[in-house]
């Protein structure tokens, strides 16, 4: 059970893909230019990264090692066409915001990379929990981060109007430059804590001895 | 078995059981996506044409263009064929015609759909479909006040931009293509539905 639990809380904050890790960078900087775009493409990547590592888990015995990376970039494929294919028709509006970055998901390092360091090796539980909390990691992150650009850009979120009237936007916000802006606001944050919660620890080690 | 022989069939059956997965589920997609794509269109088509409420396509074949004809031999080549959207009131008859038109944008193909009056056959509406413009600054191409500025040109006003047509501060490049893309097609298009209806 401790397994379970550290598998899926590892994702959500100390190696959060998208702050901790700064991986899968490029949909991050892309779509998030609004919360809805932002927390879209969290739940698309969190799709597929589930999907792919239950399957990689469950048939990686079968799979001879030298082969493994093309197995699994058809299996992750496989799962990101179908996604595709289903919001295009489902969810035209979503699907057109994304537009070319949903197929990129294939080449997410998020996705590989799991599969890669958890899923080839663990037991299936194992990397469901751990697709599951790299995967809330993802959609927390980018939802955050596309709140923001959307709050400062337009003084909406989720196409809300939170800001007051006399808000002047800031155009910048939702083109590329506000990305990284934010991104790296963000991680300035995150990192701070992160420090702050590592040296609380320590000293609570030591006065405890 | 070999190890070489394993890693074959492997990756076979592997990519065998997806091509399956993926025929599936383009099967299963493959009737709402064509709608969603008709439904996309008509409610443009309605957009740029007001009084407009079914739509038949038409296919013309602009072959008959003459050759002196400053606008067919440039951007519509022989066999092409020019889809022409006919608008039909709720009588059952023609308020104009709808054509697509694209140019390329600042950040990409900029697609156009123009409305054209059945009886004036001057511009009565204009949208844009689709476009990869720098939100905020190109996409105002999208605004009102600068679609509403080809409205009631005709294919014997000039549509210049920068004299008819104001630019948009900050988006000269596709609010030039905009134009690019209206003007280049309308003579073409108005002829073909000419002899097409």
């Amino acid at each position: 059970m401790k397994h379970f639990y550290s598998d899926f809380i590892k994702g959500l904050w100390r190696e959060n893909p998208t702050f901790r890790l700064l991986i899968g960078l490029c949909p991050t900087l892309a779509v998030t230019n609004n919360a809805l775009g932002g927390f879209s493409m969290g739940v698309s990547t969190a799709f597929v990264l589930i999907l792919s590592s239950t399957m990689i888990s469950l048939v990686k015995h079968l799979i001879p090692d030298k082969v493994r990376i093309p197995a699994y970039i058809v299996l992750i494929a496989t799962f990101v066409t179908i996604l595709e294919l289903f919001m295009n028709a489902y969810l035209p509006a979503i699907y057109a915001q994304l537009g070319i970055f949903l197929p990129l998901i294939v080449v997410n390092c998020i996705i590989l990379g799991r599969a890669e360091a958890f899923a080839s090796k663990m037991p299936v539980s194992r990397s469901i929990f751990d697709a599951l909390g790299m995967g809330f990691g993802i959609i927390w992150a980018l939802t955050s981060i596309g709140i923001m650009r959307e709050l400062f850009g337009t003084g909406q979120v989720f196409g809300f109007q939170v800001m007051p009237s006399s808000f002047e936007p800031i155009g910048m916000m939702t083109a590329a430059p506000g990305a990284f802006i934010t991104l790296g606001t963000a991680v300035a944050i995150v990192t701070y804590i992160s420090d702050r919660i590592a040296k609380k620890h320590a000293k609570g080690k030591k006065a405890t001895e | 078995m070999g190890e070489s022989t394993r890693m074959i069939i492997v990756l076979t059956v592997i990519c065998m059981i997806s091509a399956g997965v993926l025929a599936w589920a383009y099967n299963v997609t493959y009737e709402p996506i064509l709608a969603n794509r008709a439904r996309a269109l008509h409610s443009s088509i309605f957009q740029v044409l007001p009084g407009a409420e079914d739509v038949r396509v038409i296919e013309a074949r602009p072959t008959s263009l003459a050759e002196d004809d400053e606008y067919s031999t440039k951007t519509v080549d022989s066999d092409q064929v020019l889809l022409l959207y006919q608008g039909l009131n709720a009588n059952g008859k023609s308020v104009g015609f709808a054509y697509l038109s694209e140019e390329t944008g600042y950040g990409g193909i900029i697609q156009v759909l123009i409305g054209v009056d059945e009886n004036t056959e001057k511009i009565v509406g204009v949208t844009v479909v689709e476009h990869s413009e720098t939100a905020g600054i190109g996409t105002k191409i999208e605004e009102e006040g600068f679609k509403s500025q080809f409205i009631g040109k005709g294919v014997n006003d000039p549509i210049t931009i920068g004299i008819d047509i104001d630019s948009i501060t900050g988006s000269t490049v596709s609010s030039e293509a905009m134009t690019k893309a209206i003007n280049k097609n309308l003579g073409v298009a108005i002829q073909a539905y000419r002899e097409a209806k």
